[in-house]
């Protein structure tokens, strides 16, 4: 008989964006954003000890994480920190182009990665009022950007976002650059709740790298509002080992929040 | 010889101070350090016409007030509840088209704020911030060239509200802050107010406690104008290092106000009918201090939770 997943989705998204994380980069994470916080402290104890990240609302750099604040803006965020900055200072440094990742989300994602947290609809009308951008506009400002999700479905993966609150690779090759930014820069992964994407070098698009665990094609394209390009050979998503399991559960989420939410 | 004038107010008093029509900024971030016993009696005095300015995060501080039909305008980057949910009155109101939303980004709040804290006129952005769909649609963004490189430059409008409100942890009667976890943005708030400053604090310290320790001073007293001693003025957002957020209460209000009818109830019941202290007997004194906010022991507060 096979092994139970022992493991939630929440985990493997974590221990997915950590795996993806390079040492020696500066990373900022906002609000909302259990998996990414996880994923950095996860990524510093396994293979990037050089790997900087900001706990952006609090402005925490490197906190332990043990366990995990319920909010980005909890003081208990500070736990274990180098430094503790203001928010406007995090600001400086994303400002000034000094962020090598940012992780980012949205009620839509769009086949180029921009993303929405604004309306759905018309702007002056919407049909559905999101919360607000907040720092996803500095996106345009900081080299990679990984987006996750735990919404995999038609109504976020759309084909267009009704709103940019946050520069993807806007509308395909060549725009990026039109408007400014390194054609180069921009969204490079994304990890959902089905799958694991990346972006298609020529024609900018997003592109299935691989299935999670028990995900069949089938579900995949149901739940996704455009055409995914695959890559030559989709695999299945590792899953987080036993090592990885443990350091979260362990060492940093140690009240459980990647098993309850 | 002439005495020292203490800033002490009741919560009635500062927010007579007020003006229906003036332009406030609320602080805090999210469900963390808002002011909520200045918001409720903003609410409870019948304020009209105010234009909101609101920090990078705002929570129910923002909601309270948009629903209750104090706002004629509102200046964001986000209104949420995080974790626990979407704001709904907020979503009513502009899917609805009853107050007016200058959508804006945290680099607008941010550094409009600090133009306006500096006595500028607007700050010009890095470049490519141009792509958010706000600087398009929000009419206070605008480009100034610089005429050493003819380069064009998105820039936002110095932020200088008519009044800031602030919830710290401690204060003296003369205004020295001492904040007790991070102070997001309610120095940078604090310092672009045009007018007015109001404070409101869990624990009133004396100026000899200031003194000891000035290093910890946040928002120097001379730049706030009223101080209110407000014990669980944050409920039902969290005092850092002080008490959590009543997340029961946050959920219910969530629940209750999904519908017009039942955001009409809750305000009702906990804004309009009772001043700070009856707020504080309904929700129970009890119940507060027993939401006590473990993990970081500043070692520096003591009063709150004894009075």
């Amino acid at each position: 008989m096979e092994k139970a997943a022992a493991y939630t989705i929440p985990e493997l998204i974590a221990v997915t964006l950590a795996r993806h994380i390079e040492d020696g980069w500066l990373a900022v994470v906002g609000t909302a954003s259990y998996e990414a916080a996880i994923a950095c402290r996860l990524a510093q104890m396994t293979h990037a000890p050089n790997f900087t990240w900001l706990f952006g609302g609090i402005g925490a750099a490197n906190p332990h994480l043990k366990p995990m604040p319920p909010s980005t803006a909890d003081f208990r965020g500070i736990r274990g920190a180098e430094a503790v900055i203001g928010i406007d200072e995090v600001d400086d440094y994303e400002l000034a182009g000094k962020v090598d990742l940012f992780f980012a989300g949205g009620i839509q994602i769009d086949r180029y990665g921009n993303l929405n947290l604004v309306c759905v609809g018309d702007y002056a009308k919407p049909r559905f009022r999101g919360p607000g951008s907040v720092g996803l506009p500095f996106l345009s400002r900081v080299k990679k950007v990984f987006i996750f999700t735990r919404m995999h479905n038609p109504r976020v993966f759309v084909n267009k976002v009704d709103f940019i609150s946050g520069v993807g690779h806007l509308d395909g090759p060549g725009s990026r650059a039109r408007a400014g930014l390194k054609e180069d820069d921009g969204p490079s992964l994304v990890v959902t709740n089905l799958a694991v994407m990346d972006f298609d070098g020529a024609s900018k698009r997003m592109r299935l790298q691989s299935l999670h665990p028990g995900v069949s094609q089938a579900s995949l394209i149901e739940n996704t509002g455009f055409e995914l390009l695959r890559a030559e050979s989709v695999r299945v998503t590792q899953p987080p080992t036993d090592n990885e399991l443990r350091l979260i559960r362990e060492e940093i989420d140690t009240q459980g929040i990647l098993q309850r939410i | 010889m002439a005495e020292r004038k203490e800033k002490l107010l009741s919560v009635e008093q500062a927010v007579a101070l007020i003006a229906s029509g003036s332009s406030v900024a609320l602080g805090g971030l999210g469900l963390y350090g808002a002011p909520m016993g200045v918001a409720r009696e903003i609410v409870r005095q019948g304020k009209k016409e105010l234009s909101l300015i609101l920090s990078p995060g705002a929570g129910l501080q923002a909601d309270l007030l948009i629903g209750a039909g104090c706002a004629r305008e509102v200046l964001c980057s986000y209104i949420g509840f995080e974790d626990l949910g979407l704001a709904p009155a907020f979503r009513r109101a502009v899917e609805s088209a009853k107050i007016e939303v200058f959508d804006a980004d945290e680099a607008y709040v941010v550094f409009g704020l600090k133009a306006g804290a500096a006595g500028s006129p607007f700050f010009p952005l890095a470049e490519g911030m141009e792509g958010f769909d706000g600087a398009r649609l929000n009419p206070k963004y605008f480009r100034v060239q610089d005429p050493r490189t003819g380069k064009s430059h998105l820039c936002v409008p110095a932020i200088n509200p008519d009044v800031t409100v602030i919830h710290a942890g401690q204060c003296d009667p003369y205004g020295n802050v001492r904040h007790l976890g991070s102070r997001f943005t309610d120095c940078l708030m604090a310092k672009a107010a045009r007018r007015r400053v109001i404070v409101s604090c869990d624990e009133l310290i004396s100026l000899e406690a200031t003194q000891q320790e000035p290093q910890l001073t946040s928002v120097p007293g001379f730049i706030v104008d009223a101080v209110v001693h407000l014990p669980y003025g944050c409920h039902p957002t969290c005092s850092p290092s002080l008490y959590e957020r009543d997340e029961e209460h946050l959920r219910a209000y969530l629940k209750q106000s999904a519908t017009e009818e039942g955001f009409r109830r809750y305000l009702e019941e906990f804004v309009l009918r009772l001043n700070f202290p009856q707020y504080i007997e309904r929700v129970g004194r009890g119940k507060i201090s027993g939401l006590p906010a473990q993990g970081i022991d500043h070692g520096k507060s003591g009063s709150l939770h004894d009075s």
